[in-house]
């Protein structure tokens, strides 16, 4: 089966191999990538006439095709073949030269333009991207500074060095080039999993420079498909590092794979067989792109055209309506304070399962065909013929439901719940997201609408849940969107279990009973005005696990002493139920960030940076670390990470910081005493106690207490 | 909030000093059913509702553009959303969506011109008043829209409401500078003193429309 | 695509910043006051989201209004506890 593609000028070369057998190639050269444009007949014959004469166009024809999902029926369009890769050039030229001679903007529209070309091509020729199960792998990594300097020495294969050589020497470098090439030459590999894509073009150039033949294909060469850009997405920076190809091999490059990190090799192979995007762009496609993809292939087979700008509004509506529909989910103000004695419950899945269950989706919501008031609150009518989304979703809620269960019969720790785990988490990503993708304004297939009626449905399910616990015994602590945390409210409540089986009844959706927590900790917001929405801490009953969700030692930002101390902290309040005692504990990790006793590499701070370099004008500590990078010519982008520990937080320059990498092993224990002082204020704050009290509790018992600990 | 008579036709709804100029007039002109050609939120009720009036939304049809080609099929659309009560469209915001990076700068650039010849022929063959307003736009973008436009009001919030500045149209308020000042006393005339709840079309909480 | 109207959560910390000169001038007895009253509003910012009334000014004073009824019933119920304490003390 195929599972590398490559399109060049002359074609689409398709890597095969069969289970046990040698790799080969074919090139077709005859697929011709189409696009679609519809408009008034008038318009497209002689947009078919002038097409004619441009040497990019090989051949048009006339299509039966379904320009919308709200369509009832197919209607006639015209097909431009175009040469391989021209399909976006003529669609341009379409827009800008053909179209403004003679109508209106918008008179012909476009259909199945930006579709990535080796995707294209597997739908368009029935050609499946799902690769054998035998696919073969093959990892390679080098450290970002050794990256950087183009130090070969360092390369790692498989995890283990290629060289055993600690000094970088031409001749060392050569070494490490032949092992390469001979484990390449051994393995075969399908598939080339790097730590950066940047080995393609240091490997390839370095073995050409020292005379070595070491090919990362199955062919020479390499080609850059594109280059380093930074983009913006949700509202987040994000950098997309450059791209590369070697022939016959797919490339994952693991600082530039999403899902490569939540599913591996296994979830990214399922997502392949759902989107057929092939293995090498959907490693770094994001998971709106993956989402997108699926639906692609579900329109293919539908004779739904794909269309290239989002030219479908909303229909005007009441300003009342609107502003009924303009609301996000339904969230509690949490019960700020430690509660004993909690349960968690949650509608699993929650969004995309209630466009399954009311049938949302762009063209069911508010459609032509209804009069119905079938939305709670906003009165649109939801059509009965089966969703497009709904068709999309049903299947991968069911394979992940199998999947979950089929990991509840597994064994721990074997090789198969690793494999079930891996391809249960790219798809809990998938069903994540596609309800934000609803109401994302380049989203192929969205509508607005659809997103309030998800919303809409879900408050009422959220709030009729909240009745039912309230009317069973039970007290609602907190609740966010799809989860609620509730405590007996007397003394026989009626159980969870069956209070459960009762909601999931009436909302035809699954309530779970997440988990049961000794305690559960919703912690104040930093100014004190009133109970952070999303921060909370939960010690899971009878199993020695917290559940941590917004707090220091879960965000990503935090430094592994920070985070820790803060996890002991909360284990010493477990034991104890005593804030004194927490604050004794605190002292003692005070006493050895000060005594110079932690060890750096877990005071390490990590920064998502926004801006290059050039871009801040404060002083700040992600400032100091970019130009350290920049003093060992390491450009970092906009998306990317900055690793550094603090050396001195009371200087502006780039004495400030040190770098991970860098060596050294003083810090500023100030600055993480400051941290610390934070991460137990977390711990500390719901029990009632600010930093004033802290910090007069310490001062009372410092000494004693060390003492002890000592 | 006095404000000049709307004329059938597209106007240019200049705001030298900040947005919400349009949603001011729109809010004033006591239309029966109005078209809303939205962008950016522009139509967030509460700022529609200052006076917190739901009745003030009845008659108010909104709809959404989320990009440039939206914006444009809207635009369309409202010529045959139009009923024979339609007796004003508002499109704030013209140019915002344009502006942002959803395809080749001539494919937008045409793509708004033609939207603001759109909303001169609608004006112009309906005899219903349009209003569009172009704030935070490039220069280029706010000269085709004054180009397309029949005439121009110019609107001004200040630390009272919004001073409007029509060509023959002569207010009852004070001059200052060449624009128009109110009053404390003004205001106590036209919506009651203190205390007492402001009617719907004199509201000095314009100001909120930011 | 992002939502049109602000959040009520959001306007309420908008609305209370409007009150800052008036904060201001309390003592700080008052000040204490103050706080609390809207720290009260904010328990209930929850039903004010979902009510959705164009009249947001009101659901905050409808929002006080109901801490203070919560108080009351408080109160209440600690008086009948300390009440029925005194006249158990009174017949031992």
């Amino acid at each position: 089966m195929a599972f590398a593609f490559d399109v060049t000028g002359d074609g689409v070369r398709v890597w095969r191999r069969a289970p046990g057998g040698d790799a080969t190639v074919r090139t077709d050269r005859e697929f011709r990538p189409s696009l679609y444009a519809a408009g008034p007949d008038a318009a497209l014959a002689t947009l078919d006439e002038r097409l004619a004469r441009d040497p990019k166009v090989e051949a048009t024809g006339v299509a039966s095709r379904f320009t919308s999902l709200r369509d009832d029926a197919p209607r006639d369009v015209l097909r431009v073949d175009t040469a391989p890769g021209a399909v976006r050039q003529v669609a341009r030229e379409i827009r800008c030269i053909h179209e403004p001679d003679r109508w209106a903007p918008g008179t012909v529209r476009l259909y199945n333009v930006d579709l990535d070309p080796t995707a294209r091509y597997c739908l368009a020729t029935g050609t499946s991207p799902v690769p054998d199960a035998d696919l073969r792998s093959l990892s390679l990594s080098l450290p970002t500074a050794a990256l950087a300097d183009g130090d070969l020495t360092a390369l790692t294969c498989e995890g283990a060095p290629l060289a055993t050589d600690l000094e970088r020497t031409d001749a060392a470098e050569r070494r490490v080039l032949r092992a390469l090439a001979d484990r390449l030459a051994a393995a075969d590999p399908d598939v080339l999993v790097l730590s950066s894509a940047d080995l393609v073009p240091l490997l390839s150039d370095r073995a050409d420079d020292m005379g070595v033949d070491c090919s990362l294909g199955r062919e020479p060469g390499y080609r850059k498909l594109a280059g380093a850009n930074t983009y913006q997405s949700y509202g987040r920076v994000g950098h997309s590092p450059a791209r590369y190809a070697v022939p016959g091999r797919a490339i994952v490059d693991r600082s530039n794979s999403f899902l490569w990190d939540e599913g591996g090799l296994p979830g990214l192979l399922d997502l392949v067989e759902r989107s057929w995007l092939p293995l090498q762009v959907l490693s770094r496609a994001s998971i709106g792109t993956v989402f997108t993809g699926i639906q692609i292939r579900e329109a293919f087979e539908r004779d739904v055209l794909v269309p290239w700008r989002a030219w479908e509004p909303e229909a005007f509506k009441d300003a009342r309506t609107l502003h009924d529909a303009d609301r996000g989910g339904f969230t509690f103000e949490p019960a700020v304070g430690v509660h004993e004695d909690v349960v968690e419950v949650d509608f699993a899945s929650l969004y995309p399962r209630i466009m399954c269950e009311y049938n949302l989706s762009p063209e069911t919501v508010r459609c032509d065909c209804h009069d119905t008031d079938d939305v709670p609150g906003l009165g649109y009518s939801v059509c009965d013929d089966p969703g497009f989304v709904p068709s999309v979703l049903q299947p991968i809620l069911d394979d992940r439901a199998d999947l979950k269960a089929r990991l509840a019969d597994a064994g721990p720790d074997s090789a198969e719940t690793a494999r079930l785990e891996a391809r249960s988490g790219a798809l809990k990503w998938i069903l994540v997201t596609c309800f934000g993708y609803q109401g994302y304004r380049n989203s192929k297939f969205g509508r607005i609408e659809c997103h309030e009626a998800i919303n809409a449905h879900a408050r009422e399910i959220l709030l009729d849940a909240k009745d039912a616990l309230e009317t069973g015994g039970w007290r609602v602590l907190h609740g966010i969107v799809d989860s609620l945390w509730v405590t007996p409210r007397v003394e026989d409540p009626t159980p969870i279990e069956a209070l459960c089986e009762r909601i999931s009844a009436d909302a035809g959706i699954p309530l779970e009973r997440e988990d049961d927590f000794a305690w559960v900790s919703f912690v104040p917001r930093q100014d004190g005005r009133g109970g952070s929405l999303t921060s909370y801490v939960g010690k899971v009953a009878d199993r020695d696990e917290f559940k941590i969700r917004g707090l220091a030692a879960r965000r990503r930002s935090t430094c592994g002493f920070v985070a820790a101390a803060q996890r002991d902290l909360l284990r010493t309040f477990d034991a104890r139920r005593d804030p004194g005692a927490v604050c004794d504990r605190l002292a003692r990790h005070v006493a050895r960030l000060e005594a110079g006793r932690v060890d750096p590499a877990d005071l390490v701070v990590r920064t998502r940076i926004s801006k290059s370099l050039d871009g801040y004008d404060r002083r700040s500590r992600t400032v100091a670390a970019l130009e350290r990078y920049r003093d060992h010519g390491i450009e970092r982008h906009p998306g990317q990470d900055v690793r550094y520990v603090v050396v001195d937080d009371t200087v502006r320059s780039r004495e400030r910081v040190r770098l991970a990498f860098e060596a050294g092993d003083d810090y500023d224990a100030t600055f993480y005493r400051e941290r610390l002082a934070r991460a137990a204020g977390e711990v500390l704050s719901p029990l009632g106690w600010d930093r004033d009290r802290v910090r007069g509790y310490l001062r009372d018992t410092r000494d004693t207490t060390l003492g002890a600990f000592e | 909030m006095e404000t000049p008579p709307l004329e059938p036709g597209l106007t240019f709804v200049a705001q030298p000093d900040g947005r919400g100029g349009v949603a001011a007039l729109a809010r004033h002109a006591d239309a029966t059913e109005t078209l809303w050609v939205d962008t950016r939120g522009a139509a967030s009720t509460y700022a529609l509702t200052a006076d917190a009036d739901r009745s003030v939304l009845r008659g108010l049809r909104v709809a959404r553009a989320f990009t440039a080609h939206q914006h444009h099929a809207l635009v369309r659309r409202a010529v045959d959303a139009a009923t024979a009560r339609t007796d004003l469209v508002v499109a704030p915001n013209l140019a915002a969506l344009y502006e942002a990076a959803d395809g080749p700068d001539t494919e937008l650039d045409r793509l708004y011109a033609a939207t603001c010849s759109l909303l001169a022929a609608l004006g112009e063959s309906t005899g219903v008043p349009v209003l569009a307003g172009a704030p935070d736009a490039t220069d280029a973008h706010r000269e085709t829209l004054r180009e397309a436009a029949a005439r121009e009001v110019t609107c001004r919030p200040t630390d009272f409401g919004y001073a409007v500045d029509a060509p023959g149209f002569t207010q009852s308020g004070y001059w200052g500078g060449g624009w128009w000042q109110t009053t404390i006393p003004y205001w106590v005339a036209v919506c009651g003193a203190v205390g007492t709840s402001a009617p719907a079309t004199a509201d000095p909480v314009a100001v909120a429309v930011e | 695509m992002g939502r049109t109207n602000p959040t009520y959560r959001d306007f309420l910390a908008d609305y209370e910043g409007r009150w800052r000169d008036f904060r201001r001038a309390l003592r700080h007895e008052a000040g204490e006051d103050f706080d609390r009253l809207f720290a009260r509003a904010r328990r209930h910012a929850d039903a004010a989201g979902y009510a959705n009334d164009p009249d947001r000014e009101l659901l905050v004073v409808v929002s006080m209004l109901l801490a203070h009824e919560t108080e009351l019933r408080r109160l209440r119920e600690r008086v009948e506890t300390l009440e029925a304490a005194a006249e158990n003390d009174d017949g031992a």
